[in-house]
């Protein structure tokens, strides 16, 4: 089904603080986030000699998620454990290298791995905020540190993070994540030069008993506790700022894309009541103060992990004849949404899964949280019983993983396409009465989920029910122009170009190549390894270049092996950049998982296997795989030599 | 020694306590050789 009002939205253009053509300064490649570059060297006629120009290899092989960075021919990009490297741009001479000496111990706290997305640029700064929370300035030339400041200091949570800082103006924005864990979300604004703290906006309330946080949020805090109720600060309430921060110079605000609650389930966070600001919503602050000037939030009252930190795009758009400053998003909830960037008024909106009443869905099939958007008052038209009242147990769709997570969109003006890698989970929900929260556990309020039963047809039947594509998505008309299937999920981000055309890397480890307009595969790779982040392109010397960074890891790879290729990550993180005529021969390197060696059987008392599969599921899986199938990044405990003794 | 003593805290993985006693680190145990035999049996 389609939603959309009657405005027509057409002819976006270009938008935002633009990076000079050939460079890519920002995590989008410029302030608007639409990670679209005016270069056409490489286009649909030229990209068949498109070959690998150099490559190379990280110290680490944990999770890739970085977007990397190219400004005046030097490419910066991160490692798992927020390690910085600065690369000739041109060929991959290392210049230096920036490691943060991150405790491994902080990985234990990270619900999704020890990954960084990216960096920051300004004035001859790079800025990398650690998984250990702090937020450090380097010098780009030479990689020495010029400050540092610890950023979590907004409550005892178990906060990490893996975003990318944004600057806007002379300030650099960073948030943190931890709401799987419990937590309380809040952005923070420092200022470029001196590492100072100019502002920070907490997301959700605190403990009423606490008083005022000293923060630019304590404005508009007495009425966002309004829509809260229960002791809902008891897990921190969620909310995290962990991926999506724009910046809009022209309207002096940024936008900040606000996650789940914390726990869960709004049963258990809050009483089941209120739509809990600013869970699951895009905030509009002042840039230089940090004060609140509107939201709009995309899953009022969050009860399935919906973040909207994903993607936030900036353009300009002609909309029923008026020239409007738009933002676009296509969260976790399965809707993309256009945003009037003044007002915070929901222009249009479209589905970019299928959603359906409940009455409609067939006996056995996911059931859509809801099924269209009412486009006058912006709010979601729900199926009641996805809110799994009282005892009932339900299965949800999209949640978790998404119809979209953080693996960044892109958005063409020239075809005014959106360029989405999305895919469609489904989740088991049932309330668990008895909740209490558990340290090293997620924070669902849920009843533990059991192990994957032992039927090959099933576990492949489930894996393809997750649909992942590619949607090049035409914004007027809020609906998909074409789609790229994929066999497995966890595809990476995208680019897209003014060769008209799309890259994008697959789980399958193969990179991309598809024309804009039509969807047609153009060119392909064997990188043997997924660009989790997005790619970029840059051109130094009259050469146009393609740059991947790619190592296997995150959240979906190490939890959701059962619709992964089951194929081990490269021993360490990549960087491959490709230039056309390049001849680069590109070695492979054996990724066949490890032997089984099956152990006796420990027991064959179904209660205690069950037990097992239980408590797996809220301990263990979030790394090593749901079910015990591993993404084969860390462990996989089924093919372990010391799991017996351990 | 791994889940229990945190013998792999330092390379990130979590050391748990109290949250998870002796048996249900056995009952996980149980679990993981169960699914172990399931895919040695049907590959
Ligand atoms: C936060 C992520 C995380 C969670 C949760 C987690 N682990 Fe781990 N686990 C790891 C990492 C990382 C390693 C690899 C450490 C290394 O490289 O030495 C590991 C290694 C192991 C190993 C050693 C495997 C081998 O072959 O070397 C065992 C056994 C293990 N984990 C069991 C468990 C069990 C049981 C649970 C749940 C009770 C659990 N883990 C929960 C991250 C996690």
């Amino acid at each position: 089904m389609k939603l959309r009002n009657a405005f027509i939205i057409a002819a976006l253009a270009l938008t935002g603080a633009s990076a000079p053509d050939e460079h890519w300064t920002s995590y989008g490649r410029d302030a608007s986030e639409q990670r679209f570059s005016p270069l056409d060297q490489i286009n649909v006629d030229t990209v068949a000699q498109l070959g690998l120009a150099w490559r190379f290899d990280m110290r680490d092989g944990r999770g890739v998620e970085a977007t990397p960075l190219e400004v005046d021919g030097v490419l910066y990009v991160t490692s798992a454990w927020s390690v910085v490297y600065a690369l000739d741009a041109t060929n991959g001479k290392p210049l230096w290298e920036f490691d943060p000496a991150v405790d491994r111990a902080v990985g234990a706290r990270a619900c999704c791995d020890a990954v960084n997305r990216g960096l920051a640029y300004r004035d001859g700064r790079i800025f990398v905020a650690a998984l250990d929370g702090r937020l450090i300035a380097v010098d780009a030339k030479t990689g020495t540190q010029i400050w540092a400041t610890q950023t979590l200091d907004g409550g005892n949570w178990p906060y990490v993070i893996t975003g990318a800082p944004r600057v806007a103006g002379k300030l650099v924005l960073i948030g943190n994540s931890g709401a799987d864990l419990g937590a309380r979300g809040y952005v923070t604004a420092y200022d470029t030069d001196t590492g100072k703290l100019a502002w920070r906006f907490f997301t959700v309330p605190g403990n009423p008993a606490n008083g005022p946080d000293h923060a630019a949020s304590d404005l508009i805090m007495a009425k966002v506790a309004e829509t809260w109720a229960g002791e809902w600060w008891k897990q921190g309430g969620g909310g995290t700022v962990w991926d999506s921060i724009t910046y809009d110079a022209a309207l002096g605000q940024v936008y900040i894309g606000v996650g789940n609650g914390s726990p869960w389930n709004r049963q258990v966070r809050s009483a089941d009541k209120g739509d809990n600001w600013f869970l699951a919503s895009i905030v509009a602050l002042d840039a230089r103060t940090g004060e609140y000037r509107w939201h709009y939030q995309a899953t009022p009252g969050d009860t399935w992990d919906a973040t909207a930190t994903q993607s936030i795009i900036l353009a300009d758009a002609t909309v029923a004849g008026k020239p409007r400053k738009v933002l676009m998003q296509a969260p976790k909830n399965g809707f993309f949404y256009v945003i009037d960037r003044r007002t915070g008024k929901l222009l249009s909106a479209g589905n970019i899964v299928p959603m359906a009443r409940t009455a409609d869905t067939p006996k056995g099939a996911p059931i859509s949280w809801a099924y269209g958007i009412d486009i006058k008052t912006g709010r979601p038209l729900e199926n009641p019983e996805a809110r799994y009242p009282g005892n009932t147990r339900v299965m949800v769709h999209p949640t978790g993983m998404g119809a979209h997570s953080w693996q960044p969109m892109a958005y063409s003006p020239k075809t005014n396409f959106a360029f989405i890698p999305a895919q469609d989970y489904a989740a088991t929900f049932q309330a668990d009465p008895q909740y209490q929260p558990i340290p090293n556990a997620r924070a669902s309020g849920l009843m533990p989920g059991g192990g994957i039963p032992q039927d090959n047809a099933l576990r492949s039947a489930i894996a393809k029910s997750v649909h992942a594509k590619l949607i090049a998505w035409d914004v007027a008309a809020q609906k998909a122009a074409w789609t790229l299937d994929y066999a497995f999920a966890g595809n990476g981000g995208v680019l897209a170009t003014n060769g008209n055309l799309v890259f994008q890397s697959g789980a399958d480890g193969i990179f991309r190549a598809i024309n804009a307009v039509t969807g047609k595969l153009m060119w392909t790779f064997d990188a043997q390894a997924t660009a989790m982040g997005g790619p970029i392109t840059y051109r130094i010397g009259g050469t146009q270049y393609i740059a991947i960074a790619i190592g296997n890891g995150g959240a979906h790879w190490l939890a959701g092996g059962l619709s992964s290729p089951q194929r081990k990550a490269l021993p360490t993180g990549r960087v491959l950049v490709f230039k056309l005529g390049g001849s680069l021969v590109y070695d492979r390197t054996d990724t066949a998982p490890d032997p089984v060696n099956p152990p006796e059987p420990v027991t064959s008392d179904k209660a205690v296997l069950g037990r097992g599969a239980e408590k797996y599921g809220v301990f263990c899986a979030a790394c090593h795989g749901f079910g015990g199938i591993s993404g084969q990044v860390l462990p996989d405990l089924r093919r372990s030599p010391v799991a017996g003794d351990a | 020694m791994v889940v229990k003593d945190g013998a792999l805290l330092a390379n990130g993985m979590p050391q748990f306590g109290a949250e998870l006693p002796d048996d249900d680190v056995e009952a996980i145990r149980a679990f993981v050789a169960d699914e172990a035999r399931f895919i040695a049996a049907t590959k």
